[in-house]
């Protein structure tokens, strides 16, 4: 618990940061339409802090090549393109939630989250977790288009040299589970 | 004369009564052969279109239980293409291996994760005669060292060859084989290193029964996306680890050949026999070795030339 709220923290400073960052170039964009919501430029996903360094998420530059439905299933305000989520979803409020992590969860081990799985009954469930969700949409997207790195290295870049990757993933992986 | 006739009646009667309990054994039926499996146990859901080989989860499961790192593990998971020599198999070192498929009808190289498949009604276990394997309601398959005579029996039972002995240490017997995490995890309700190390999120851990409906459910919601049966819900009479695939299970490494029915039910008649070999055939035989004795005894009393000889010969 005190996990997730830290982590949850850590979310809102950096978008928060990141949002303060660039609100002047965003502001000064011509293409920013008064009706989207304003999107981060980039996003720095560190949750691996203590191997690699974090990566930059360049979130400009993929609007640039994709429409947010592609990556985000719908866009603000808007019903999603999948008839799937229409059905139910047309006219709620989920519409207008576009991050990643309201609804893949980042704590997919914790005691809730996994009682909180047993015998569902509704239509979700198989919602996929946030770290589930960033590789297969990223490697998925990159690998069918053969473009954009591919290899872990080429996004988590090792911080210094040290013990080889084995122990230091293993390592990562202890320290999530305590 | 007289005790003669007796022995043969004996003799006859014994053999009439084997022979009557070998062939009720076969004829009675399998009341275990619909077992569903309890509805605590706990299983894993493999996603081979998901999983890229990274081996993430060989490098967890060792750590979790203290084993040697996997060897020519790579940082980079598309170097595995070139290094990956043959398949492997789980041994003492790795209790769950990752090997590289072809297939012909994908572009790309398919990955699989080997490991126990922590049966519903474990061969192994059934195989084994001294009762080191226990089944636990959370689902999985653990072995007691300290009960094992060695035999390993349970190695030739293992429809998918899993068991691995541990050879180098010749006067404690072991099996090494995947325990599902257990006594580390498992059975404080926690998901077994692997799925936890997975970043693609290709191993999901629940109960067996949500895990079936989530399988399905993938299966109907991506069409074309996945082969339509989920590799484990029959196989070996039903599996904790299931696998849904996006080419026929033969092209991702799986073998089909794997009956459906529990290996439980293809011995169960001949294990019905065993207790009668341990039980009649000790009496029986000792009873024919006695009679022989006494015939040949008899016998001798009547020749003397025979004890001279037998006792010549000692
Ligand atoms: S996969 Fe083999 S070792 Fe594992 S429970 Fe089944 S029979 Fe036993
Ligand atoms: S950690 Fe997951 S993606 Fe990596 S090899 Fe294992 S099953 Fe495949």
């Amino acid at each position: 618990m005190k996990q997730k709220i830290s982590r949850r923290r850590i979310w809102i400073i950096l978008s928060l940061c990141a949002a303060a960052a660039f609100c002047p170039s965003a502001a000064g964009a011509p293409r920013q339409a008064a009706t989207k919501i304003e999107a981060p430029e980039a996003a720095l996903l560190d949750a691996l802090s203590n191997i690699y360094e974090g990566v930059r998420f360049d979130h400009e530059l993929h609007a640039s090549y994709a429409s947010c439905a592609e990556c985000h299933h719908h866009v603000a305000g808007l019903p999603s393109a999948d008839t799937a989520c229409n059905s139910c979803h047309r006219l709620g409020t989920s519409a207008s939630v576009l991050d990643c992590k309201s609804c893949h969860r980042n704590d997919r081990f914790s005691q809730q989250s996994l009682s909180e799985k047993k015998n569902q009954t509704g239509y979700h469930i198989d919602i996929i977790g946030l770290l589930g969700a960033y590789h297969l949409n990223c490697l998925g997207c990159h690998l069918s288009l053969t473009a954009g790195p591919t290899g872990c290295l080429d996004c988590h870049r090792r911080k210094g040299p040290g013990p080889s990757t084995p122990a230091r993933v293993a390592g990562q992986e202890e320290r999530r589970a305590r | 004369m007289r005790a003669k006739i007796s022995r043969r009646t004996l003799l006859k009667g014994l053999v009439a009564a084997m022979a009557s309990t070998i062939s009720m054994a076969p004829s009675r039926k399998s009341s275990a052969h619909d077992f569903q499996g309890y509805e605590t146990n706990r299983g894993v859901l493999v996603d081979v279109s998901r999983c890229v080989g990274c081996r993430s989860c060989e490098v967890a499961c060792s750590r979790e239980h203290g084993l040697a790192p996997p060897p020519g593990l790579v940082d980079n998971y598309r170097l595995l293409d070139q290094q990956q020599q043959g398949m492997r198999r789980t041994d003492q070192n790795a209790f769950t291996v990752v090997n590289r498929h072809e297939s012909p009808l994908l572009t790309h190289p398919l990955f699989k994760k080997t490991q126990c498949n922590h049966c519903l009604e474990p061969a192994c276990l059934t195989a084994c005669f001294v009762n080191a394997y226990t089944k636990t309601p959370e689902g999985a398959v653990i072995y007691d060292a300290d009960v094992c005579v060695g035999c390993r029996t349970c190695m030739v039972a293992c429809p998918f060859s899993i068991p691995a002995f541990k050879y180098d240490s010749a006067f404690a017997p072991q099996i090494m084989k995947c325990n599902f995490c257990f006594d580390t995890r498992l059975s404080r309700g926690r998901p077994p290193a692997c799925v936890e190390a997975c970043p693609m999120e290709a191993l999901t851990f629940g109960y067996r029964n949500d895990l079936l409906r989530v399988a399905r459910k993938r299966i109907r919601d991506t069409p074309g996306r996945y082969e339509k049966a989920v590799y484990g819900e029959f196989e070996a009479g039903g599996t904790s680890w299931l696998y849904i695939s996006p080419v026929p299970f033969e092209q991702a490494g799986f073998d089909i050949h794997v009956p459906r029915q529990p290996i439980l039910n293809y011995v169960k008649d001949f294990l019905a026999v065993v207790p009668m070999v341990l039980t009649i055939w000790p009496g029986l035989f000792a009873g024919i070795y006695l009679l022989a004795r006494a015939n040949k005894t008899h016998k001798n009393t009547n020749d003397h030339e025979d004890v001279s000889d037998e006792t010549s010969e000692r």
